[in-house]
């Protein structure tokens, strides 16, 4: 799955806006939104955060763990921890991505923030990397990878899987290789001792 | 602001009753699922129509609403946008069912047993029949025209491309499941026993857990 349908998964999580307009309850397919009143803080799913935004008809509300002090804690752990830590959110990275592009304005230290993310999403691809090596040298079955956002999988997609399957088809043509030549070993031997 | 006046046409579009009892919201969820499951599956699943075609009539009402709004009516464009979101996800569904039927026609095309129902929609199986007839057109045109006496593919013993049921897959478990089989395919005596916590995430092949899937046991991630 490509990065874009990852968001495009992420827009269905709620945020809280600030309406500038008024306008009683609207009946979407996904579920009812509103009422609308202005000044009155509500949530609504971020694809209509985000239009309403860009019609300028709203103001978001940056969520609470996109803050330049929480996140610089989540890398400090991060960086102390051997596994993967949890994140504060589902699908951060593309939340995160769509609002510092759309009201960096209205963050404080959007640029820090950006980095300091950047620097965590850096950190946990490099322990994946060195994961896979020590889950293929150990040629294990299965992997354990709990507090692994989607994304993330997904930029590792084309490596482990594929790495994978190509040990195991090595491992089935050994095995079936291993077989054949005992079995051949087994009917020569035998054939030997006929001829006593 | 006025109330709303014309509120009343939208609640029919709500609340419409499946035989499961789900409301539009929980099919629309449903069906998001089984997106996700279908793109990173290797093989094809079940079909779930049922919630696609219920979203169609969804959207056929609610664009048949959206038409008795006056120009410029805030919900036209809110609504307009969900609609196309709905739609990219039918498609996108839909799609990535046809790229396994394209790829793997041949096996799909083997004829339905007890043991393997077809997992394939009637305009799926249509569909089907029209590639393989195509692709053995060309094939005949291109090729087979010009050799010496006649092919015939039953006496063969190639086998075709399958899909490759035992490629690796990342789950996410949504029920505790409580001594998991994992059969080493590859017969050099790995095998185990895995007990699955909810919430977990992990990484095996597809082949020991395609029967988890379709009971909501696990998803595919």
């Amino acid at each position: 799955m490509e990065p874009t349908e990852y968001e495009f998964m992420a827009e269905n999580e709620k945020i809280q806006i600030n309406p500038k307009f008024n306008w009683s309850t609207m009946t979407l397919i996904q579920g009812d939104v509103g009422p609308f009143k202005a000044g009155q803080l509500m949530q609504v799913p971020l694809w209509l955060a985000v239009m309403l935004r860009q019609e300028d008809k709203c103001t978001i509300e940056t969520p609470e763990w996109l803050d330049l002090e929480r996140l610089e804690e989540c890398r400090d752990e991060e960086k102390e921890s051997p596994t993967f830590t949890e994140m504060p959110a589902k699908h951060i990275f593309e939340i995160s991505n769509i609002l510092l592009d759309l009201t960096s304005a209205s963050i404080l230290n959007a640029d820090k923030i950006r980095s300091v993310l950047k620097e965590i999403f850096d950190m946990r691809q490099s322990k994946l990397r060195k994961s896979v090596d020590a889950f293929m040298q150990g040629n294990y079955l299965h992997a354990k990878i709990n507090n692994l956002q989607q994304i993330e999988l997904s930029n590792f997609r084309p490596i482990l899987p594929q790495a994978f399957d190509h040990m195991h088809r090595f491992n089935v043509a050994t095995g079936a290789a291993s077989r054949q030549a005992s079995i051949s070993l087994n009917s020569s031997r035998s054939f030997s001792m006929d001829t006593q | 602001m006025d109330v709303d006046r014309t509120a009343d046409i939208f609640d029919d579009t709500l609340g419409e009753e499946e035989e499961e009892e789900l409301t539009a919201e929980e099919v629309l969820q449903k069906l998001e699922e089984a997106w996700v499951n279908e793109k990173n599956s290797p093989e094809l699943l079940e079909p779930k129509m049922e919630f696609v075609e219920c979203m169609l009539e969804q959207m056929e009402s609610m664009e048949q609403n959206l038409e008795t709004l006056k120009k410029g009516d805030l919900r036209i464009y809110v609504h307009k946008m969900e609609i196309a979101r709905i739609k990219f996800l039918i498609n996108s569904y839909l799609r990535s069912r046809l790229d396994k039927i394209q790829s793997y026609f041949y096996h799909y095309s083997q004829v339905p047993d007890a043991d393997n129902p077809s997992k394939l929609t009637k305009e799926e199986t249509e569909f089907l029949e029209k590639y393989q007839r195509s692709v053995g057109e060309l094939f005949q045109d291109i090729c087979f025209r010009h050799l010496q006496g006649s092919v015939d593919f039953s006496q063969t013993t190639m086998k075709p491309p399958q899909p490759n049921i035992e490629g690796a897959v990342f789950i996410n478990v949504l029920k505790s499941l409580r001594g998991l089989e994992i059969r080493d395919t590859a017969g050099s005596g790995r095998d185990e026993t895995l007990d699955l916590e909810e919430g977990d995430q992990h990484l095996m092949q597809y082949s020991g857990i395609s029967h988890l899937i379709e009971g909501g046991v696990v998803k595919l991630v």
